[in-house]
């Protein structure tokens, strides 16, 4: 029995891993809450509706110690964190987060906490993964959750959209949301007026600091509590629900508009490179594909159409977004999970021991590597060495699609320019670094000399 | 424009309720933060105050939309 590393902050329950099944420990602390929403059928009707995980009553046999109830859960193969998400993702999450609570507020229950970490991917769609966030309302009290949903999701969308997309990247120093302060200095005059910024950012972070200040110089006086009720916490609800609306993104890519030319010209060997991995696919029947640099996801839907959960990951956030918006919004038939990250710096292990949030490389290994059209790019504009590239490709998955693209490539040609020194790049060089980790199952060049390499990890 | 007006008016009694009322009492796990709930509840009062704003100027053009239509009826007959 392993508890999970991130289920330690909320005292009423525990995630646990036992077997390789996932379960929750219920604790004294949230049997009431467990209980009442059981009785109302919360659950039933959250995880009908799509919002919640499913759950079932597991036995009491090898439990921690002080559990009361124990559930299990479906394992969620890929857990992605709000900085390698896209923007619309976050937005998702955040809407995803006020559906529950129109939801529940008239059955007389609310979210707890407004934590984007308890949303995840599973079975194509967004889900709230923590069952025991949903408690009971406690009367004519505010919404307790307030505060944490403008940290993760109000104040990152908005300075995402108003000031810049790879602000989004700041959730990684900050992973208990941005603090609201710093949201407000990063956005533009303007927007920081605009009413529903105005009272949930700039106003927000006003009375944080009015009230910290009080605190700290204990003066604060305790008075009745306001009546909040239902109608006013759906007021509020609907308020965040309009100005989360009102974010939009409009992303460019270059790489978009050099697709369609590098394509154009090379059609012949778009047919080849696409078989071959449609080929080395349907004989591994993978059931996790990374793939590493996938630009649009055109390779990451071939891996999904086999019935793998694809991990397409870029570092360009108008990729992620493009995947997230037009290959996700279809029908979920093929599974495919945009992860925004630059692979010369991929997530590290964060939070408390720094283990509560993994690493990407603690994450796998995938069943599959996809790495095509990327090593040149890890080795001419990181300055990766080719056998640093082998070594973290052998880390993070069993078996790999390699595309080796010759110094005289003219996307090779196009970062070599203007380079005096570099480190070595050639066929033999390559061959030689991918063979201390991986032995080579099939190849296939291409007419524009381009190598495709099937590997596969060497034990 | 009526809308931006009301609005601001509707921050001006906020920021006069926080000098009023300073504290609200809440339990959870999670720090609620003192502020957050502080503005909650000048944010429903604003709410309430701007949905029943909502309601009156909707009554207002029923009313005169039955007015003109009465009018219009008149007038044709």
């Amino acid at each position: 029995m392993n508890f999970e590393t991130a289920s330690f902050r909320d005292p009423s329950g525990q995630i646990f891993l036992r077997d390789d099944k996932v379960f929750r420990s219920i604790y004294s602390d949230g049997v009431e809450d467990f209980e009442a929403a059981r009785q109302n059928n919360i659950y039933e009707e959250s995880i009908q509706k799509g919002f919640l995980i499913e759950h079932t009553e597991a036995g009491l046999a090898s439990v921690p110690e002080g559990t009361i109830y124990c559930i299990e859960h479906p394992c969620i193969p890929m857990i992605t964190y709000p900085w390698e998400w896209s923007f619309s993702m976050l937005k998702d999450a955040a809407l995803l987060h006020l559906d529950m609570m129109d939801f529940l507020i008239p059955k007389g229950f609310w979210l707890r906490d407004a934590n984007a970490f308890n949303v995840q991917y599973h079975n194509g769609k967004l889900i709230l993964i923590d069952t025991l966030s949903i408690g009971r309302r406690t009367k004519n009290s505010p919404w307790v959750a307030y505060n944490q949903f403008c940290c993760h999701f109000l104040a990152p969308l908005a300075v995402a959209a108003y000031s810049d997309i790879r602000t989004l990247g700041l959730w990684r120093s900050n992973i208990n949301g941005f603090p609201l302060d710093l949201a407000v200095r990063l956005l533009p005059m303007l927007r920081k007026y605009s009413p529903g910024l105005l009272m949930h950012l700039t106003m927000h972070a006003h009375f944080q600091k009015k009230s910290q200040k009080k605190q700290n110089l204990k003066t604060k006086k305790t008075t009745q509590p306001h009546k909040f009720n239902d109608m006013a916490l759906s007021g509020l609800i609907r308020s965040l629900r309009k100005t989360i609306s009102k974010l939009k993104i409009n992303l460019k890519s270059e790489i978009w508009s050099e697709y369609d030319s590098i394509r154009t010209y090379k059609s012949d060997d778009v047919i080849l490179k696409t078989d071959f991995v449609k080929k080395t696919i349907s004989q591994l029947q993978p059931e996790m594909v990374w793939d590493l640099g996938g630009n649009t996801g055109e390779f990451s839907m071939i891996a999904a159409k086999s019935g793998a959960l694809v991990v397409s990951i870029d570092g360009d956030p108008a990729c992620t977004e493009f995947i997230y918006k037009k290959r996700c919004s279809k029908k979920n038939e093929e599974r495919i999970l945009p992860v925004t990250m630059d692979l010369a710096n991929p997530s590290p292990s964060l939070g408390w021991e720094s283990e509560e949030r993994k690493s990407l490389t603690q994450r796998g290994p995938a069943d599959l590597i996809l790495a095509l059209a990327l090593i040149h790019h890890l080795v001419f504009s990181s300055n990766v060495p080719l056998n640093r590239i082998a070594k973290w490709f052998a880390a993070v998955g069993k078996y790999c699609i390699v595309e080796f693209m010759p110094l005289d490539d003219p996307m090779v040609r196009t970062l070599t320019e203007n380079r005096t020194e570099r480190h070595p790049y050639s066929l033999e060089e390559f061959k030689s670094a991918f063979g201390t980790f991986f032995t080579v199952l099939e190849s296939q060049q291409l007419n524009n000399n381009r190598i495709l390499f099937f590997f596969q990890r060497k034990n | 424009m009526k809308k931006i007006s009301v609005f601001y008016l509707a921050v001006l009694y906020l920021s006069l309720s926080f000098i009023l009322f300073p504290s609200v009492n809440a339990h959870a796990y999670l720090d609620p933060g003192t502020g957050s709930m502080i503005l909650q509840t000048l944010l429903a009062s604003f709410m309430i105050i701007g949905t029943g704003i909502g309601i009156f100027r909707n009554k207002l053009k029923i009313f005169f939309k039955r007015l003109f239509n009465k009018e219009k009826k008149n007038n044709t007959l």
